[in-house]
């Protein structure tokens, strides 16, 4: 057993962190977020020269074959630099799916494409009531012709306004919550028939509401298996899981540390309030909720193939619902009237942990799967 | 002691109620039950209608303007506007300043002053915290020189709440630096169009402009906006604090909030099931309810005493301590009900003249700004831990 970082991982730590400490401050994060569009093109240019769009992929499909490990380092830069570009949406969802799909030529384009920036891709599972379950698939796909015919609404699907392609689920088969009969299919943005409605998030992302009206695709835009999608998607999103469980570590850190900096200047009765007792306690509360994030991110990602992997990733994502908000809360309370600005750092960064807890399911409903697990 | 309404009161909620389905206007009652922010009209229309009925100041003696409510009805009143999601008024003028001006005040301030709240021609703000003094208020340095017939003010005032509509200040400000901090400080009445005052605005987290930066330069303020006597603020604010202490508990607008989570909890969109069936949704939301039910018998204990003529107590911090947790609570559930349709950002959606459709429920789109905002309950009015200091200070004795 060896709990230290391999060279290889001491480089990817080191890269990261120097770009988010001389490229990615919060004045060019804000700047992203104001232009609208959902990410800077030379940002992105940087991250494929810094191979950071290929890490997950597998070197056979042109990537760095990087493990969860690696990703988990990445990814706790990303969320200590509170990084709004849609890395999450195209490299490692919609990459993790393309992945896992079987090779053929638009899969293979697509993937290398995504490693050299030049397209970005969404994943649409979402739909108005699905809430968080992943069967519940109403969109459906029907043959007519020799061609596909695509109806429905994806909600909430993350980056779309600004993806080259959609990877869209939709029922090829059984009935609206059956496992059986989900299919992917990858839509071009400018097919007929696709109405993207973009939008900003909250915390400074884009999602769009995707409507789909008889999109007619051809039969090699059916990219899984047909019928058998599902556990592609479980495990696109549980790999999606370790790196939000990253991303999560890294902005409760950061959080904790920016809340005892504001504690040690910030001066009420004369001293810093740092100095009252009541305030030491739950500033150390606050470390201790980051240092379980941390533990429970690089546990889920040491053992991401182990036959645990489910309760360490269920583990992680439960604790960014309660810690984290708990973490994100004292850290408002903690800067006072400052904490509820928008100009002050501390609740951007409240605002991308409050919302992670929605993503991919919440506290709740992975409180529910561990319970259910053997 | 009991809880029974009387035949009379029975007949008087339906007069408050008949008189709500009359005069509140849909699309402001839509904007708080959805979260959303309300715009100054939305508030003003509101009040003058209290106004023209008689109704806009329950807590004040009736000589003044007041209504004369019992207990009983005051309640009603209260639980009749939470239940059909009426705007509260605005509390600067008629719930903070007004009792003081009617404490302290000279008969020129009352007259002055008092009609124009009850009618709502004057919007009030509350100058207290300054960038430096927040928690510790009694530090703050604002400072008021005597001069020819008046004072000239300088300095800075921070989290004025709606500043940027405002007519009036009250303001607490320095008059004297040589004495213990508490001891040189007065209280006055400021002209928000007088030379030298400027506003600028703080953005929130939800992305709303409700607080503001005021900047004092050389603002004259009159002998006669000084309120009670020089370095006597303390006494007034203090006394103010003590009356704050019925509408800082929220209970009737948390029992509508919460009645509303129950109703969210009914739809058809947790997958192939209702919020409803999940026990540990539903659970968070039973122990708010209890801890509201506390509250909601505290608050009446805190209004019996009220209409009794009993000062207020420390027990004002409780109130505010568990109201403001319960307030964030609620929009915690909200939050978390709405899944995916928290994260669109939709401001101003419900502004008049808007008519961009709404990205998924009505009742999700202010979710997460709602959220973010009501973060501040916990903070302002004196943050719950000085509010914790008071009660260890004052009950505890510690």
């Amino acid at each position: 057993m060896d709990l230290s970082l391999n060279e290889d991982q001491e480089l990817i730590k080191a890269s990261v962190e120097k770009f988010i400490m001389e490229s990615y401050d919060s004045e060019c994060r804000r700047k992203t977020i104001k232009n609208n569009l959902g990410s800077d093109d030379k940002i992105w240019q940087q991250f494929a020269e810094l191979g950071w769009l290929g890490l997950p992929f597998l070197e056979k499909d042109g990537g760095f074959g990087g493990d969860s490990m690696d990703l988990n380092i990445l990814m706790e830069s990303f969320g200590k630099g509170l990084v709004v570009e849609p890395y999450i949406s195209t490299v490692i969802l919609s990459g993790s799916i393309l992945s896992l799909c079987p090779e053929g030529e638009i899969r293979n384009k697509i993937i290398s494409n995504i490693i050299c920036g030049k397209n970005k891709v969404s994943f649409a599972f979402a739909e108005p009531t699905s809430r968080y379950n992943l069967k519940d698939v109403s969109t459906t796909a029907e043959v007519d012709n020799n061609k596909w015919v695509l109806n429905g609404h994806k909600s909430v699907v993350f980056g779309a306004g600004q993806s080259d392609f959609i990877i869209v689920s939709a029922r090829t088969k059984g009935e609206r919550f059956d496992e059986e009969g989900i299919s992917l299919f990858v839509i071009e943005k400018d097919n007929e028939g696709l109405y993207i409605q973009d939008y900003p998030t909250v915390d400074g992302f884009k999602a769009a509401e995707v409507k789909l009206n008889n999109v007619q695709l051809p039969s090699n835009q059916l990219i899984s298996t047909e019928n058998k999608a599902i556990s592609i998607i479980n495990h696109s999103i549980n790999k999606t899981l370790l790196a939000v469980a990253a991303e999560a570590s890294g902005i409760m850190s950061k959080m904790y540390e920016m809340t005892l900096e504001y504690i040690k200047t910030r001066k009420q009765f004369g001293i810093p309030i740092g100095k009252f007792q009541a305030i030491q306690h739950r500033t150390v509360e606050m470390l201790i909720l980051s240092d379980e994030m941390n533990s429970l991110a690089s546990m889920a990602a040491l053992k991401a193939d182990s036959e645990e992997a489910l309760k360490s990733i269920y583990a992680s994502k439960i604790h960014i619902g309660i810690g984290g908000r708990k973490l994100g809360q004292e850290a408002i309370q903690l800067h006072g009237g400052m904490g509820v600005t928008e100009e002050m750092d501390i609740g951007q960064y409240f605002k991308r942990i409050t919302m992670l807890d929605t993503f991919l399911g919440n506290s709740d409903y992975y409180l529910g799967a561990y319970s259910k697990l053997s | 002691m009991n809880l029974i309404f009387s035949q009379e009161d029975l007949k008087f909620k339906e007069e408050v109620k008949d008189f709500i389905i009359k005069n509140l206007d849909k699309n402001t009652q839509k904007k708080i039950i959805d979260g959303h922010h309300l715009s100054k009209d939305d508030l003003v229309n509101w009040q003058k209608k209290l106004h023209e009925k008689g109704w806009m100041a329950p807590n004040w003696p009736k000589e003044y303007g007041g209504t004369g409510w019992s207990i009983t009805q005051r309640y009603i009143f209260d639980e009749e506007c939470g239940a059909a999601a009426a705007p509260s008024a605005l509390p600067f003028g008629v719930t903070m300043v007004a009792p003081v001006i009617i404490k302290f005040g000279t008969d020129l301030q009352k007259s002055k002053y008092l009609p124009r709240i009850l009618s709502s021609d004057d919007w009030w703000c509350q100058g207290y915290s300054e960038p430096g003094s927040g928690s510790d208020l009694a530090s703050l340095s604002t400072k008021a020189e005597k001069v020819e017939g008046g004072y000239i003010i300088n300095g800075t005032k921070t989290w004025t709440t709606l500043a940027q509509h405002a007519d009036m200040m009250f303001i607490l400000v320095r008059t004297n630096s040589d004495c213990k901090p508490q001891e040189g400080i007065s209280f006055m009445l400021l002209d928000m169009k007088a030379p030298g005052v400027s506003v600028k605005p703080i953005i929130t987290l939800d992305g709303g402009h409700e607080v503001n930066m005021v900047y004092l330069e050389n603002v004259k303020v009159p002998d006669e906006n000084l309120i009670f006597e020089e370095n006597k603020g303390w006494t007034v604010a203090k006394y103010l604090l003590g009356h704050e202490r019925t509408s800082i508990a929220a209970v009737s607008r948390s029992k509508k909030a919460l009645s509303k989570v129950r109703e969210i909890a009914k739809l058809n969109i947790n997958g192939n099931s209702t919020l409803n069936e999940d026990s540990r949704f539903m659970d968070k939301v039973t122990k708010c309810d209890v801890r509201l039910q506390a509250l909601e018998y505290a608050e009446l204990k805190s209004i019996s005493d009220d209409v009794k003529g009993i000062p207020p107590g420390p027990e004002a911090s409780m109130l505010k301590i568990r109201g403001s947790e319960i307030q964030q609570e609620i929009t915690e559930l909200v939050l978390e009900a709405s899944g995916y349709y928290a994260n669109p950002y939709q401001p101003n959606i419900m502004d008049t003249g808007n008519n961009e459709p709404l990205i998924g429920p009505d009742w999700s789109s202010a979710a997460a700004p709602k959220y973010f905002n009501t973060r501040k309950t916990t903070i302002y009015g004196g943050s719950n831990e000085i509010q914790k200091n008071i009660l260890a200070k004052m009950v505890l004795e510690l």
